[in-house]
């Protein structure tokens, strides 16, 4: 076992946990910086411990893992799990569904070696195609080597890619999984289907502007939902369609205009994409949001209303929230009611900086 | 400016934006509160009072302020010390 740093905060390492083959995993030369842990040396304070300071947590054997250890901000660090062989859907489900796969998201990835085991899982957990991470048997020597080659090629390097602008840190997975989370808390009561209008025969039509890769999309049940991504960047869309099959995603034309017909979607929002851009552009993205929002319809926007650090991109353009509130009035001829206003506070920081604006069109449907 | 001419925020920038952000938060939960509670009708004080001094002075008034609540309500409505 490696010995752990002293030093909290400081000196992030991933931290895999081998179980029952420690002994087999501490003799594959994984890189030195790993923390590796066995069956038998790790009572839950040591592997509690270790998860503080963790920057990936690996599970390696998974049936052993004491998940009551994790608690807090643990379920921040990005996990790399190894399913176990000769489980199907429904026994894992049973056995770690609520208390580990359902809790895990867009920043986590997978070793499943059975292509329709993968396939059931990430349907049934809206995970994204990429989060696989690729085997052909569950067989510890080609797990390890794998994992060895992804250690080595950056241990944080992202599942995913995520939006390198603004908030997001780069090379710093665990702070934007914490990110996401807070992101996510915020997000969920929006983006939930009202049961009122849970009818698969016309499911809710959802149209997320600046979809990216599609990390949003796997809020989105496609029983439930009729699921369209739109961006200005091809190969992020290229991605989000390996990504997310079920759902559709298109190509956003420089000039910003939606090819969508007007009133077509129940929910339009869009997480932080409004800074990219100048105050004519942000109108423009406004009034066609408004556009194709249905009456009744919500437009739902959350940007970051105050900065405190430099981008790494300088095409930022900071607004007030009061500003923004008037343009997108201005934008949408009033025709539409502030139905709520949230700030967010992201995590290891002292303001306030995220906020969450909702806003209802007013009109009449067309019949 | 910054010498690049991008904008940089300083940190009493970013309080002051902080700081509007959180007073429109506030702004907003004020209305929705006004809105969900309907405007305070001022007759219903009025009302209230009245009623309560008729109480007061009838001869079930004594017997009324053995409660605690009803002499919280006289001391609200009607200043009394006690």
């Amino acid at each position: 076992m490696t010995e752990i740093s002293a030093r909290p905060d400081v000196d992030r390492r991933p931290v895999i946990y081998a179980g029952r083959f420690v002994d087999r995993v501490v003799a594959a030369d994984l890189p030195e910086s790993c923390i590796v842990l066995g069956e038998q040396d790790s009572p839950p304070h040591v592997l509690a411990d270790a998860l503080d300071r963790a920057n990936t947590l690996v599970i390696l054997d998974l049936p052993s893992f004491p998940l009551d250890v994790m608690t807090g901000d643990h379920w921040d660090v990005p996990m790399l799990v190894v399913l176990p062989s000769g489980f199907d859907t429904e026994s894992l489900s049973t056995t770690v569904g609520p208390r580990l796969l359902e809790r895990l998201g867009f920043f986590d990835r997978f070793v499943v070696p059975d292509p329709a085991l993968w396939k059931e899982l990430r349907w049934g957990y809206c995970w994204a195609e990429s989060q696989r991470v690729p085997v052909l048997s569950n067989d510890l020597n080609e797990v390890t080597a794998k994992l060895r080659t992804l250690l080595e090629a950056g241990s944080e390097s992202p599942a995913v890619p995520v939006p390198d602008h603004g908030r997001y840190r780069r090379n710093n997975l665990r702070y934007n999984k914490a990110l996401h989370r807070v992101q996510a808390a915020a997000l969920a009561p929006r983006l939930a289907v009202p049961p009122e209008k849970r009818n698969v025969e016309a499911p809710l039509d959802v149209l997320e502007v600046g979809v990216g890769v599609g990390r949003w999309a796997s809020s989105f049940d496609p029983s439930e939902t009729r699921f369209v991504g739109i961006d200005a960047s091809e190969d992020l869309i290229k991605t989000a369609r390996t990504n997310f099959p079920g759902h559709r995603f298109d190509l956003l034309d420089p000039d910003l205009h939606l090819p969508y017909e007007d009133e077509s979607f129940d929910l339009v929002f869009g997480v932080t994409i409004m800074h990219h851009h100048p105050v004519p552009a942000k109108r423009t993205l406004l009034s066609e949001m408004w556009r194709v929002a249905r009456p009744g319809g919500q437009l739902l926007l959350l940007e970051d209303f105050v900065l405190t650090r430099r981008s790494e991109k300088p095409a930022i353009y900071p607004m007030s929230v009061k500003e923004f509130v008037n343009l997108a009035l201005e934008a949408t001829a009033g025709r539409v009611v502030l139905e709520h206003v949230e700030s967010l506070r992201y995590p290891d920081e002292d303001l306030r900086r995220g906020g969450l604006v909702s806003l209802l069109r007013l009109g009449v449907p067309k019949t | 400016m910054p010498e690049d001419d991008f904008y940089t925020p300083t940190d009493i920038d970013a309080l002051r934006m902080e700081n509007e952000l959180l007073a429109f938060e506030v702004r907003f939960l004020k209305a929705q509160l006004a809105e969900l509670g309907g405007p305070a009708d001022p007759r219903a004080e009025e009302d209230l009072v009245l009623l309560l001094r008729r109480l007061s002075n009838s001869p079930l008034g004594p017997f009324l302020r053995l409660r605690h609540s009803y002499r919280t309500l006289e001391q609200r409505y009607l200043d009394t010390d006690d």
